[in-house]
């Protein structure tokens, strides 16, 4: 079976990392295997192949020959640029590093993770995680949108996606950072229709997210700073509430609160909570072993819930 | 532009370097490891076979053995060094780590470590701005974290004080820790329970009481009984719930439990696999009308009769 392609590429990476000067096009089509057909096929074949392996990251630098034929250029990857070069790492920091790389469970960070630790281990240290006493942690693979994201943000792509929030409609967004942030990742970034910055959660992007135009298509401004946009929309007021709750009961709530004896049957608890939604969710997890003193608004908020699940 | 090409390429790139430091693997154990079929890893050995430096004599050509069924590199020519971190590589190693230094509280040694290896990483990629990041809130910090950590990498045994969630109850368990996960901004530890005679996972948010076992590890010896509390069965039939529009969140939650059975601009209609109906009942107070049980009508009934009772507490002058 062959692949001419990946054969050149493969013999275009050797050669030009094996020389120690600048190599020709005409040299490069007369010693390196692959090259074939006419002068014009050869360079547009060559052209594609440098573009191809830029895009794996590898540096091709050019340069003048020297000054025997002035305007000719020359080619080779310098093997310090192209090799993977750790600087001082102790074997510790190799384990810290190992332990990361596998933490992310699916994924695009996973599988770039997988390939870092790859490297590392070609670097003839072996790794021992033995010594570091940490578990091994599983952080939530992002969504399938973050790969699409991720691409859009580095190119500076202009992108497109369908968004579920108070209505299902497509948003034409400027992506500026993305984050995790209390167990969800968040796109940040410039929403062309509303004209703002916007926050969305990658939950409730639907399907395909789709780029539209070119790489470039518009700058991140210099001050942008991601923090500002998550922690701003969820800030509210704390409250505080009284409740009774059930001796023995409501365990998970009693180490949220101060809690003194009422009766024999029941304890009293008073806490403090941020997010009605969230508390009122919280108080009937635990039914009637729950009753709410205070705030009034609260206890209308419960019993307006029970009347819903009863109707 | 042949994608396949260029991710053979790269892998082929990879391959030399890793098998000249990790001889004698065979070619099953590579392509776990570069996450590929060993039928493609076999393909890329073949092409690395033939190519080589300008002049291509023998003397000039990779040399690779792996006719024996172990894989090793005899000559590799100028491939003999793994190529750098591309910038996805470095930022996926960053977040990782952020991740792992979220775990642990402030002052503790190894965050500090953790935090100041990540940044001579940040130093590596030309620009220091990221664009993605993980929050400082990425997760809860558990003052259990360590010892729990100790116990899965030395595989002891735990004795744990939990607060069951279902159960609002307060229960002693003695555990083997495997493994740390996150769900929904939780922290999650997945172990062998041995009251439940099972593996259970257990949210770190909810371990009052953490210590490593006294006693030695011994295999539970009485098979797990199902009338214990923590051990559950499958329901018989898996209930159907109307999930209105406005109750997103707990559709995300439970993502992966929920089978969306069908979707209209009111409602999603979906089923739920649980193992625990007193999960279900519970949830559905607090989420009042934007999530309903359609089916089984025994289950309908127990949250109406739970919410009633509740309601209860409020109409009589009981405080």
């Amino acid at each position: 079976m062959s692949d001419p392609k990946t054969e050149r590429l493969l013999n275009l990476t050797m050669a030009l990392l094996a020389t120690k000067r600048y190599l020709t096009k005409i040299e490069i089509f007369q010693s390196v295997a692959g090259y074939k057909g006419s002068p014009e096929a050869m360079e547009r074949m060559f052209e594609r192949d440098k573009d191809d392996l830029r895009s794996l990251g590898i540096e091709i630098e050019v340069g003048n020959l020297d000054n025997y034929f002035e305007d000719e250029q020359g080619y080779r990857i310098i093997p310090d640029s192209y090799g993977l070069d750790i600087g001082e790492i102790t074997p510790r920091e190799l384990a810290l590093l190992s332990v990361a790389a596998h933490s992310w469970s699916e994924g695009v960070l996973s599988k770039s993770s997988q390939s870092a630790l790859r490297k590392l281990r070609s670097l003839g240290i072996s790794i021992d995680t033995e010594d570091l006493a940490m578990g091994w942690a599983r952080f939530e693979n992002p969504q399938p949108s973050f790969d699409q994201l991720w691409q859009g943000l580095e190119e500076t792509k202009t992108l497109q996606f369908k968004y579920s929030s108070t209505t299902l409609a497509l948003r034409t967004v400027d992506a500026y950072g993305l984050t995790l942030w209390r167990g969800f990742w968040y796109l940040v970034g410039f929403d062309h229709e509303r004209n703002e910055i916007r926050v969305f959660k990658l939950i409730r992007i639907i399907d395909q997210v789709t780029t539209i135009g070119k790489s470039g298509s518009y700058a991140i401004p210099s001050d942008f700073d991601i923090s500002n946009y998550v922690t701003n929309f969820t800030e509210e007021k704390k409250h505080q509430a009284k409740l009774l709750i059930r001796k023995d009961k409501a365990q998970i709530l009693r180490s949220e609160g101060i809690v003194a004896p009422h009766d024999d049957q029941w304890d009293q608890i008073t806490l403090s909570y941020e997010y009605q939604e969230a508390f009122l969710r919280k108080l009937l997890w635990f039914g009637p072993d729950v009753q709410v003193l205070e705030p009034p608004a609260l206890i209308d908020a419960v019993i307006g819930r029970l009347t819903e699940v009863l109707s | 532009m042949n994608e396949s090409a260029l991710d053979r390429t790269a892998r082929a790139l990879d391959l030399i370097p890793f098998v000249l430091e990790n001889p004698g693997l065979s070619i099953e154990e590579l392509a776990q490891e570069f996450a590929t079929s060993p039928k493609e890893i076999t393909k890329d050995l073949n092409l690395l076979f033939v190519c080589g430096l300008p002049g291509y004599t023998p003397l000039e050509l990779i040399d690779l053995s792996f006719e024996s069924g172990s894989v090793s590199v005899i000559e590799p020519q100028s491939l003999d060094r793994p190529r750098k971190l591309n910038r996805r590589e470095v930022i996926s190693l960053i977040l990782g780590l952020e991740g792992l230094a979220t775990l642990r509280a402030e002052g503790d040694q190894l965050r500090f470590e953790i935090l100041r290896l990540r940044d001579s990483l940040i130093t590596t990629i030309e620009t220091a701005n990221l664009q993605i990041a993980t929050h400082e809130e990425f997760l809860p910090p558990s003052p259990f974290l360590q010892v729990i950590e100790e116990a899965i990498s030395g595989r002891t045994v735990l004795d744990l004080e939990y607060l069951s969630g279902n159960r609002d109850e307060r229960s002693e368990r003695r555990v083997t820790p495997a493994q740390l996960y996150t769900e929904n901004g939780f922290i999650y530890l997945i172990g062998y329970c041995f009251k439940s005679g099972a593996d259970r996972t257990f949210r770190l948010d909810r371990i009052v009481k953490c210590a490593r076992s006294s006693e030695p590890i011994s295999a539970p010896n009485t098979p797990p009984n199902d009338s214990q509390p923590g051990t559950y069965k499958a329901l018989a039939e898996e209930p159907i719930l109307e999930i209105a529009h406005r109750a997103k969140n707990f559709l995300e939650e439970n993502a992966a439990v929920l089978t969306i059975l069908s979707t209209s601009p009111d409602f999603t209609l979906a089923q739920i696999s649980i193992l625990d109906p007193e999960w279900l009942i519970r949830s559905a107070l607090g989420l009042g009308g934007a999530v309903s049980v359609r089916s089984p009508a025994t289950l309908k009934s127990q949250i109406r009769d739970r919410a009633q009772e509740t309601l209860d507490r409020y109409n009589s002058n009981s405080v």
